[in-house]
This record gives structure tokens, sequence and C-alpha cells, in this order.
């Protein structure tokens, strides 16, 4: 202890402090906090302080009672829980202090709006008045490696596949042409902004079949190292061993069953090794052809169906053939198919009124779905607004140019739409026109409005039937 | 709201950096009901007004952290008053004692 006493001259005891700054009341205690940072409720110095006070207390009462050093316990106990709950609130401070609810959306709005934009990430600056830019296309590339490693960052953060591909699925299925969820994953993943929402997408893919793959052959590699049959063939496959299982386990037979059955045991039986064309893919080219390629060879990636003879890619208006680049770079295999085609090339220079048609069939529903999205929200696509005036056409009302007029004034903007086929959420029928020729675009699909309009009640397929076409197919 | 709906939003907030998100995905499982709610509300932040009554809300919050830091240090000086005055009457004693007073 420090307290000692003293006894002056016989008269009566008088007990001194020595050596001990410690003040009397929690009041005096509480003064010595006022150097700190008033925005903080425990600053460092608070702790600081609490724990020399803590230490001097200890050490006085060591000798006392278990009373007291219970109670000091629960003090020190209490001062943990404090300084926790105050790191959390700091925490969520952040959150709330980052969230800038108004500002974001108005700025994500005027970059929507704007030409210019910061971000090299933007597939119109590749291909600036239809000329691909190869500075541009490099700049691309550069910045998608920056935002892909992001990303991967990103889903580090998940435990598991089934998370990642939750994730996924969430992201990429409840947009339901909502532009705040879009930007939501543009944000996430570092885009200022969405210029291609195909390729952002395609992105994703892409980087989630890498992740399934890295950690495919991470097990092949724990079972060529742990395995008797592992150990095995590695001596012979030497540094190819990966590889070479990969390509064994996706082959055709029983071979894949057992090579799995050897390696991994029971567990390996259940494997999905049956992506192998997505394992295979390059993970590192998002667009399937270099830009140039596509620009030069117009329909690269593309099928015609028999019946179709494409048309020449060099006369057709730019337009349409910024759609085909479009359709090139999304393009899987040997999808999408073009079904039918009838191209406004002659028409546009001619008539003031025209219109194309494209019937495109996608690999999945889920693709049409993403494809037919991203054209409506590409071309701000009023879907309401369109079905409303197709409903006013329909009861034989109005069908007179003020009522087109109205409509354009009420921003039913016609440059392209894209409606999904009921009967075959695979198709999609796509129309181009020009934005005078609002109402010669609706009377040429008033042979198909019935059909139409009975998409509109539903819209896009929900994801319930996607996932059953999906299942379908598995 | 449950926990996993939680894990979710923070997975999926587009403003927290991987760091923070693992942060929280380690804390979230010890917080408080009362807690995840507010957690909750504050990653929903759709509007200006939400913003503000949140950071109302976390002021309040604050302000009781506050009080209750206050209350602990009053305990901790309380603590060490009685621990020396109880001291200060065993010594007492004990010199009243070895003096034979």
């Amino acid at each position: 202890m420090n307290l000692k006493p003293y006894y002056f001259e016989g008269a009566k005891a008088e007990f001194i402090w020595k050596n001990v700054e410690i003040p009397q009341s929690g009041e005096e205690l509480a003064k010595l906090n006022d150097d700190k940072d008033k925005n903080e409720v425990i600053s460092a110095n608070d702790l600081k302080n609490f724990e020399k006070k803590y230490q001097k207390l200890d050490a006085a009462i060591k000798t006392e009672s278990t009373e007291h050093l219970n109670k000091l316990k629960d003090l020190q106990d209490k001062k943990d829980k404090l300084t926790e709950a105050d790191n959390i609130l700091k925490e969520i401070k952040k959150i709330i202090d980052s969230a800038e609810p108004e500002e974001s959306a108005q700025s994500e709005k005027t970059s929507e709006n704007s030409e210019n934009t910061d971000s090299k990430l933007n597939y119109d600056l590749v291909y600036p008045n239809g000329k691909f830019d190869k500075k541009a296309y490099q700049e691309f590339l550069k910045e998608l490696k920056t935002k892909n490693l992001n990303l991967h960052k990103e889903l580090d953060t998940y435990d598991n596949d089934a998370d990642i591909k939750e994730y996924l699925v969430v992201k990429i299925s409840e947009q339901n042409n909502n532009i705040t969820n879009l930007n939501s994953i543009s944000v996430l993943i570092g885009y200022t902004k969405i210029s291609d929402k195909g390729e952002l997408l395609l992105n994703l893919r892409i980087l989630a079949n890498q992740k399934a793959e890295e950690k495919l052959e991470q097990k092949i590699l724990n079972g060529l190292d742990n395995h008797g049959v592992g150990k095995l063939l590695k001596t012979f496959m030497g540094d190819n061993a990966v590889r070479l299982v990969k390509d064994l386990m996706n082959a055709p037979g029983p071979m894949a069953n057992v090579l799995k059955f050897f390696l991994f045991g029971f567990e390996g039986l259940g494997i999905k090794t049956d992506q192998k064309t997505k394992l295979n893919k390059d993970p590192k080219i998002v667009i399937k052809k270099p830009p140039a390629e596509i620009a030069n060879m117009g329909y690269a990636n593309l099928a015609f169906a028999e019946d179709i003879k494409a048309p020449e890619y060099e006369q057709l208006p730019q337009a349409e053939q910024k759609l085909f680049q479009y359709l090139n770079s999304i393009s899987k295999d040997t999808y999408p198919k073009i079904k039918e085609f009838n191209s406004a090339e002659i028409e546009y220079s001619k008539a003031e009124n025209c219109q194309s048609n494209l019937v495109l069939e996608f690999a999945t529903p889920k693709d049409a779905y993403l494809f037919t999205e991203s054209i409506n929200v590409q071309e701000k696509f009023d879907l309401k607004g369109f079905q409303s005036k197709l409903n006013e056409i329909q009861d034989g009302a109005n069908k007179t140019e003020n009522s087109t007029k109205a409509s354009d004034k009420n921003g039913l903007p016609a440059y392209r739409f894209a409606l999904m086929d009921k009967e075959k959420p695979s198709v999609v029928n796509l129309v181009l026109s020009n934005s005078s020729s609002m109402e010669s675009s609706l009377n040429a699909l008033m042979g198909k409005a019935q059909s139409m309009k009975d998409q509109f009640s539903g819209v896009l397929p929900q994801k319930e039937e996607l996932k059953k076409e999906e299942s379908k197919k598995d | 709201m449950n926990k996993p709906d939680l894990l979710k939003a923070i997975k999926n907030h587009p403003q927290l950096s991987p760091e923070q998100k693992a942060w929280w995905i380690e804390k979230i499982p010890n917080l408080s009901q009362g807690l995840q709610e507010f957690l909750m509300e504050v990653l929903s932040i759709q509007t200006k007004e939400d913003q503000e009554k949140m950071q109302q809300k976390l002021s309040s919050m604050q302000s009781d952290l506050k009080n209750s830091w206050q209350k602990l240090q009053n305990e901790l000086a309380n603590l060490y008053q009685k621990v020396e005055n109880e001291s200060q009457n065993a010594e007492f004693q004990s010199f009243l004692k070895q003096n034979d007073l």
C-alpha cells in the first residue's frame, strides 16, 4: 500500500496520500477524461486510464477480500463489453456515413446519361462511332482485370460453392428491370457504370467458374498427394497430372467414376466435373473474339438459321452493326442462333418509318432473360408504357397521329426492345425501330400482339420457371 | 429478420470493403437481437431520411454507452475508495494495537 500513517507529536494519527494520484470520487475521476476527443465515446486515452487504474487497484487488493477481487473482475468484464459495443457502433457509424442514397442515385443517373465517363470500362469507348479503338480496348481489358481481382477478393469472403452460387444467382436473377440492383452489382465489383450488362454478367459467370475450377484443382492436388493411386498417377503423369486427371474425370464412361472413387473415396463420386466446357474455358478472355476481329468479320460468332442468308454486314445500318457486335461478344458456343431476320437496311435510307425484326434463340431461358433485360435496360424501354399503348391500339381506339405523339411525349422510346416468347422462353423477339416509327412498329406487331399481350402479364418467366427449365436440362 | 438474412445483407452490401465484411461476419453471431435489428436497418438505408434517422438512433445509443462508461468509472473509483478505507482502518487498528493505544 502507498498509504502511510503518520503520527504527529503524540496527538492524533493522520493519514496522507503518498505516491498515489487517484481521485477520491467518480466525479473527479471523470474530469481526468476532459482531454479526450469529444467525438469519441470511449477514446484510447479512456482505455489507457482505465487500465492504469485497474492495475493499481488490482495490486492494492491482492491481500484483500475475494469480494473485492470479484468486483474488480466484474468491472473489467464490463469494460470489455463496453469497448466492444463502442467498436461495433463505430463500424455502424462508418456504414451510415458512407451511405449516400440520394447523391449516389443522382450521380449514377448522370453517369448513365453522360457520354463522357472517367471509367475506361466502357465498351462504347472501344467502338467510338462504330470504329475499333485498340488503345481503348487495351485500357478496357486492363481495368477489367483490376475489377476482376476485386471481385475475387469479394468472393473469397464466401465459405463454399453454394454461397457463391447463391450470391451470383441472387444478383443475376433478381434484377427485374430494376436499375438500382444493377448498379449495386456494378458498384460491388467496382464498375462505375454499366455500359454493357451482358458483359458484366458474363464476367460474373466466368469468375464463378474460375472459383469452381480452383476448388476442383485443389481437390485433385490433394488426391494426388495423399492417396496411393494418386501418388502412382503422379509418378508417370508428372507436372501435367492435375490437367490429365481433370480431363479423365470429365471423360464419358466408367473411367471417370473409377478415378473419382480411387482418388477421393465414396465422397468423390459426388464431385461434379461435368462442366468440362466451362472449366476448360480460358478465364482471362471475357470477350469471345477480339473486337477488331468481330468488327471485321461481322457475324463472327453468330449462327444463322439455314433458311436465312446473312445480309451484307457492311451495308447494315450502324445501329444494327453495333447490335451484332454486341451479340458476338455475348455468344457462347453456337448461341444465340438467329432464327429470323428482317433487316431495315434498305428502308432505313428510304423511308421515314421502318424497323428490323430479329428472332434469336438462346441456349437457356435464363440467357434469353438476361439478354432481354439488357436490351430493354440499355434502351430504357418503358415496358409499362408500351403495354398500355398496345392495349389502347388493340381496343381500336386512338390510332391517330396525335396519340402517337402523346405517347412519345410520355417517354416511349421505340429504338430497340426485346420480348421473350411465352411458348418458348429461350426465344427472344427483338425489334429495332427508328424513333418516329412507333405506330408503324406497333402495327407491325399486331399479328403477334395477342401472344405478346399475354407476355406482358407475366412480362418475363419467373424464377421458378427458369429453375424448372434449368432442372429439365440437367 | 434472422442471422442468415443479416449475413446476406452484409455480404451483398456495395459500400463495404472485403475486410469490413469479414469483420462483420465474425461479429454477427455474438450481436444482441437489438443490435442485429439496428444493423439490418442501417444496411437497408435507401433515402436521406433513413440515413438521418439512423444517425439519430446511433447518437442515442452512443449517449447510452457514454453513460454506461461513466458509471463504470464511478464504480471503479468507488471500489478504490472502499478498498482504501478498509485498508486505512486495518492499518490504523494494527498501529493502535502495536502501540497499546
